[in-house]
């Protein structure tokens, strides 16, 4: 059993040691740059900071890049979509397949921004263990006026552990089904659409369950979703402060220079 | 002292037959209280009073004096009754066995440091210490259920429901589980367990059978055992304790060693050994 989106690897790096809230604000912060970036130069620039980081980090760069695995088909689909559908000079013509010039351009900018989003995402849980990414969250976004929509960022932080928690449950449970069905003569390969069913049914009832104990085992230990304190508490250091200075240049500079 | 008198509790309103029928029972502290009776009997539901998951449709269920039908009382009540449930899978929260453990206390809102001692403590209690950094997943069904048991203990509560927290368990991993109990019998809290086995309960100071939602006999495990229609109420008497029961009747044994009903072969011979 293992998660596909939350890839923490133990080390002892500036990076790992940096509060939870300093990295998110990073990654915030590299995601505007990465939306902005237009030019080659600017892509190859944030492609720079992003193995400057990795190397500091200490992780090795096949995590990060195992990180863009279960994205790729999307990669391929926001690439082929902007090949194929942007108006331009046609790079060839067969029938209705026209692919143009200015929708590589503009497919390889999008996928190479949104693959660069995932890797500056994948340093933050590579180098994060996910209890203190929730934290970190909860913090940021404690201020916020959440009562007013009826949430409290306890709330939310618990929502989130519990969905980093299920998420490969769900794998594991749809798994166990898959191969009892199978053992009762389910063929997956030849009948896709009702052995599809044939996981989804049970896998909706099962997971409705657990989510019904797991909330009664929740209330029982006295989760009110009001405030609550963590085992893990959040304390922003020298290194934090430099790094936060450091980013709030970079913005400055930006902002100066565009 | 837990003081449940004339419970009665129906799903719906309108329902013919109500789940649980006018129950009284008390449970003094540092008792160690079996529940037993047969599947559908309404043992989880009589116990998911006790934490004030459900609330009495009719009768009273206080925890120390506190009324579970009171709102305010509620968060005190679960904090006073820690509850273990079956399935350990099923209630875990955190990612890892250190986190999990930590839900409960972060819940009362205690200082970092005092939830560090807590998971600690808890963990070490059940012999789970060395294991806190793993995930709670992927340890066996036996560890699970020493970890959900932590979980309820870093809260310190007064009393303890184990619902039928053996029943998926191997021998050895009960084993484990029972000598857990024990301990924790010993350092004052009260055990409220919950099973459909009867050769569970024979460390119990107190038997309560259940069938059909209501009480059929409330006694000392040997008193219990030894009712003749027992076996009517769906419970299995272990075969040595029913053959001790016949040789009593028949007179082949006159009083059993240390006046309890032997639940071990090597018992049995010793009674026999005495009575002949």
């Amino acid at each position: 059993m293992h998660s596909f989106f939350f890839n923490y690897v133990p080390g002892n790096s500036l990076i790992h040691h940096l509060d939870p809230r300093t990295k998110l604000l990073a990654v915030m912060v590299a995601s505007i740059f990465i939306f902005n970036a237009e030019t080659f130069l600017e892509l190859v620039t944030i492609a720079g900071f992003f193995v400057i980081i990795a190397f500091i980090s200490g992780v090795n760069y096949s995590i990060f890049l195992k990180s863009l695995r279960p994205m790729s088909l999307f990669f391929i689909f926001l690439f082929f979509i902007q090949l194929f559908l942007s108006e331009g000079k046609p790079i060839f013509t067969i029938g209705f397949i026209n692919p143009t010039y200015e929708g590589l351009i503009t497919g390889l900018q999008i996928t190479t921004r949104f693959i660069f989003l995932i890797l500056f995402a994948s340093i933050l849980t590579a180098t994060t263990q996910p209890v203190m990414i929730t934290s970190g969250i909860e913090r940021l976004i404690r201020p916020l006026p959440l009562k007013y929509i009826g949430v409290s960022s306890f709330d939310i932080a618990t929502m989130m552990s519990l969905s980093i928690r299920f998420i490969p449950l769900l794998f594991d449970n749809a798994k166990k089904i898959q191969y009892a069905q199978m053992s009762r003569g389910m063929d997956f390969k030849n009948n896709i659409f009702k052995s599809f069913s044939s996981v989804a049914v049970p896998l909706i009832m099962s997971t409705k369950r657990t989510a019904q104990d797991i909330a009664i085992a929740m209330e029982s230990r006295c989760y009110q979703g009001i405030y609550r304190t963590s085992l893990f508490e959040l304390e922003m250091k020298n290194a934090d402060w430099i790094v936060l200075l450091g980013i709030s240049i970079m913005v400055l500079l930006f902002m100066f220079l565009i | 002292m837990i003081d449940i008198k004339n419970l009665v509790y129906q799903y719906e309103s309108n329902s013919k037959y109500p789940v649980l029928d006018r129950l009284n029972i008390q449970i003094k502290k540092g008792e160690f209280v079996s529940i037993v009776g047969e599947n559908g009997c309404g043992k989880s539901t009589l116990v998911q009073h006790l934490n004030a998951l459900l609330i009495p449709s009719k009768g009273t269920v206080q925890i120390e004096g506190l009324d579970t039908k009171k709102q305010s009382n509620i968060w005190s009540i679960r904090q006073k009754v820690g509850m273990v449930f079956q399935n350990p899978q099923s209630q875990f929260i955190g990612t890892t066995v250190q986190e999990d453990v930590a839900f409960g206390p972060e819940n009362l809102a205690l200082s970092n440091h005092e939830i560090q001692t807590r998971v600690n403590d808890a963990l070490e209690q059940v012999g789970m210490l060395d294991f806190k950094e793993y995930n709670p997943m992927s340890l066996s069904g036996g560890q699970k259920q020493c970890v959900a048991i932590a979980g309820v203990l870093a809260m310190k509560p007064e009393y303890i429901v184990l619902d039928e927290i053996t029943s998926m368990l191997d021998d050895k991993s009960q084993k484990t589980i029972s000598d857990i109990i024990k301990h924790l019998q010993k350092n004052g809290i009260t055990i409220i367990y919950v099973t459909h086995r009867i050769k569970d309960v024979v460390n119990s100071d107190r038997i309560i059978v259940m069938s059909k939602g209501r009480i059929l006999y409330n006694d000392k495990p040997q008193t219990v055992l030894e009712e003749p229609s027992l076996p009517e109420s769906g419970i299995e008497i272990p075969p040595i304790v029913e053959l001790a029961n016949r040789l009593k009747r028949d007179g082949i044994i006159d009083t059993y060693n240390n006046k309890n009903l032997p639940f071990s072969n090597k018992e049995l011979l010793e009674d026999l050994c005495q009575s002949i």
